[in-house]
């Protein structure tokens, strides 16, 4: 059995979601301080970074590092893909860069920052990505009332750590194969 | 009868004279715009500063390079995107599942049933939605050609590059025989809406089973051909060989996936790491090259040619009868189940990956999508340092890259 | 916002008559223009592919004249925009427009460049709906993209408009006889 590669820090939330329905195995929630340690783990662990991505919630911005391992025990098909989640504060919206641990979490960060307005401190190279220069109209930040509880759209899954006073989920999570996994066959 | 339909005007410079000419200033236009400004703050002594692009016959689409070039010589380089920006994951937010579906077309129109593949994947997941075995193999089939057809544009373009013209023309003769086998089933040329969550619009006939069987009887018949007339050719060995070094540890760094990153001695191919599909019933292999430079990835995607044709024979023979759609397959207007997702499939390009979040209602609430092109990219200017201006065209031919997917 | 109307400004778009008029040298230099096209490589998404092709072997443009591709404006007098124009990129379109030589010709490849095609929804925020709200267009090919074969009667209508009439049989006429 392997050492956790995060054992050395400090997580917030840690849990295993149902792989076959949610695409990872692995959900971490960490603080904006964890951030560029716990990069550091993963790179010297073999993982690569897969993608950032930002997401408009009424919790705040919720970051999600997806990084993913190109090697695999001989004849294994599991998924080992895990989620580093951060939650950025709507009125400060700031993080840390992981630009210099992964080159490539520059222009992702750069994108996040075209499309919510969240500033990378750090970035080696902060101007906007895919909009026009000076084009501040953080086009996927949403209207407040149009922002869904994180609750709503995340299942945690089996939930294996959980810091004190860290109340994002609900403390019972349904099951990933449970009910809210059943089609709606909505006759439009 | 005037011969002169207006006097004749003469100006003391007819070039500089500004009244007609665009409302940049001088200086303006000298001195570059916004990126370049950026650019120029890092230069060093004797450089020269050049745009390669947004408008340039190599770099694949609309994709702007600033270069700092010492004489030939690549000192640095930054891309600058965007200028193919089509709002993609906004539109996930403004449209249902079953109308965001030809969006998936056009990120990547060259493979662009994987990108359908990708997204029905991902609502399938959210949704509980089991596919029907013979809608499996549909879809293999047609993501399969369509990854052929994809290779041999790559194949066509990147000698187009170098500076060949013969092969683009054999490309797309290929091309258009796989293109009428497509568009007979999915009714289009380029840009597929052909898979929907649950299986597929309309079902195979006979004809194209037959069809697609004589293609790649055919097909094989000219890979040997491609090898002789282009592969083996030493012009193509000297302008590929030993240029833009990739090695592992670089793709790691920056997520690259896809051939770029098999042609570095990774043989890492979705289909065998995280299946879908039918693909555990398929036999074939991953091709990969040790050396990491421009020949490696070239003989990756090749060989991955060969691949695709041992697939198609495969599925075409064990393609079972059946439904083609799913019984309970969402209808539009249809309500995902609240949740998250992602589904990644592997595109000719590298990983193309969903990431869905969903709210309950008809809409996403966020869909982010993860191109295999913008990582593969992001390489670029670490691999672009220090080599010849030519060698980055062939750099960039090597990378397969689509701007669409990388802009999105 | 207003960098992004900043970078939506119209080409400068006169074309001076030719300072000599000669009726009948005019007409056969047009013909000859219209038959010897030289596109610019314009081609910014899908309809580039659709475009280039057309520039291959099974649809050959070259039978009509235009497969002489110039990546630079200079030497090119038609402008093939296919493909989607944003709003970044429109700066350059306009530039690369004022810097072909007179007499110069804008065919709108696809529904992105006739009116911002299936990315023109409400608010959207990146899309110029329309390259004509920049160039002057002359053709408009619709489709998504076009097949190849839409872009030859595209070429057709624009020979139609530089000479005054229709040189290749109408499809669907007189079983295709002209």
């Amino acid at each position: 059995m392997t050492q956790d590669i995060f054992s050395n820090l400090e997580l917030l939330h840690d849990s295993r979601p149902d792989p076959q329905t949610s695409g990872i195995y692995r959900m971490v929630m960490i603080a904006q301080e964890t951030l560029q340690p716990a990069a550091w783990e993963l790179l010297a662990g073999g993982y690569h970074l897969e993608d950032v991505s930002a997401l408009d919630a009424t919790e705040g911005f919720l970051v999600t590092y997806h990084f993913d391992s190109f090697g695999r025990p001989a004849g294994s098909d599991s998924i080992l893909r895990m989620a580093l989640r951060v939650l950025v504060d709507h009125g400060q919206p700031h993080l840390p860069s992981i630009a210099d641990i992964f080159s490539g979490a520059e222009w992702h960060e750069r994108e996040i920052s075209d499309f919510f307005g969240i500033r990378f401190d750090g970035n080696p190279n902060p101007a906007a990505l895919l909009l026009p220069e000076a084009d501040d109209s953080t086009p996927l930040k949403k209207a407040p009332d149009k922002r869904r509880s994180l609750k709503d759209l995340i299942c945690p899954g089996q939930v294996v750590f959980k810091a004190p006073g860290v109340e994002l989920w609900d403390a019972d999570p349904q099951p990933a194969t449970g009910t809210s996994r059943q089609p709606d066959h909505e006759q439009g | 009868m005037p011969i002169l339909s207006r006097p004749l005007e003469l100006h003391a410079n007819p070039i500089m004279s500004r009244d007609k000419m665009s409302t940049q200033s001088i200086k303006e236009q000298i001195s570059g715009d916004y990126y370049t400004c950026r650019f120029e703050e890092g230069r060093s002594e004797d450089t020269l500063i050049l745009n390669m692009g947004p408008q340039h016959p190599s770099t694949h689409g609309v994709l702007r390079i600033i270069l700092e070039l010492d004489g030939e010589y690549i000192v640095r380089a930054e891309p600058v995107l965007g200028y193919l920006h089509r709002m993609h994951e906004a539109m996930a937010e403004n449209r249902t599942y079953l109308q965001y579906l030809p969006n998936m077309g056009r990120v990547d129109y060259l493979h662009a049933l994987a990108w359908n593949w990708a997204y029905v994947g991902a609502v399938e997941r959210l949704g509980g939605i089991e596919v029907p075995r013979r809608a499996e193999y549909i879809r293999v089939i047609t993501c399969e050609l369509n990854r052929l057809a994809s290779h041999l544009l790559w194949w066509g373009a990147y000698l187009l590059d170098l500076g060949a013209f013969t092969p683009i023309m054999y490309a797309f003769d290929d091309r258009e025989r796989i293109l009428d086998m497509i568009q007979s089933v999915c009714g289009s040329r380029l840009t597929y809406s052909f898979f929907r969550p649950g299986g597929v619009a309309i079902d195979l006939t006979d004809d194209f089973l037959r069809a697609v069987g004589e293609f790649t009887h055919y097909m094989r018949g000219r890979l040997p051909m491609y090898k002789t007339l282009v592969t083996d050719n030493i012009i193509l060995r000297k302008r590929c060989e030993n240029v833009g070094e990739l090695t592992l540890e670089m793709c790691r760094r920056y997520g690259a996936t896809g051939p770029v990153l098999r042609g570095s001695g990774q043989p890492y191919d979705v289909r065998r790491a995280e299946p879908y599909g039918v693909y555990p019933a398929l036999s074939f292999s991953i091709p990969s090259e040790a050396e990491g430079d421009a020949m490696a990835r070239y003989r990756v995607r090749m060989d991955e040619m060969v691949q695709c044709l041992d697939i198609l024979d495969q599925a075409i023979a064990d393609i079972p009868g059946g439904p083609f759609l799913a019984k309970g397959a969402p209808k539009p207007r249809w309500k995902a189940p609240a949740g998250e997702t992602y589904f990644a499939v592997e595109g000719a390009r590298g990983k193309i990956g969903v990431h869905l979040f969903s709210d309950g209602s008809n809409t996403p609430y966020r869909c982010k999508l993860r191109a295999p092109g913008f990582s593969n990219l992001n390489c670029f200017a670490e691999m672009a340092r220090g080599t010849l201006l030519s060698d980055a065209v062939s750099i960039l031919g090597s990378l397969d890259l689509v701007i669409p997917e990388i802009d999105r | 916002m207003a960098a992004s109307h900043q970078l939506l400004k119209p080409a400068v778009t006169d074309q001076k008559a030719p300072p000599i008029r000669a009726d009948f040298t005019q007409q056969v230099l047009d013909i000859c223009r219209s038959m010897s096209l030289w596109p610019m490589t314009f081609g910014l998404a899908c309809c580039a592919i659709e475009m280039m092709a057309v520039g291959m072997a099974r649809f050959d443009i070259a039978r009509f004249g235009a497969e002489v591709f110039r990546p630079s404006p200079r030497q090119s007098d038609l402008m093939i925009v296919a493909g989607s124009v944003t709003r970044k990129i429109a700066p350059a379109v306009v530039r690369l427009y004022e810097q072909m030589p007179a007499p110069k010709w804008v065919m709108a490849v696809g529904n992105c460049a006739i009116s911002g095609g299936p990315f023109a929804f409400e608010n959207q925020y990146a899309l110029v709906e329309g390259v004509d709200q920049l160039i002057p267009v002359d053709v408009y090919v619709p489709g998504c993209p076009p097949r190849p074969e839409a872009f030859l009667e595209g070429l057709f209508q624009l020979q139609e408009k530089v000479t005054g009439r229709r040189w290749w049989p109408e499809p669907g006429k007189n079983g295709g006889r002209s």
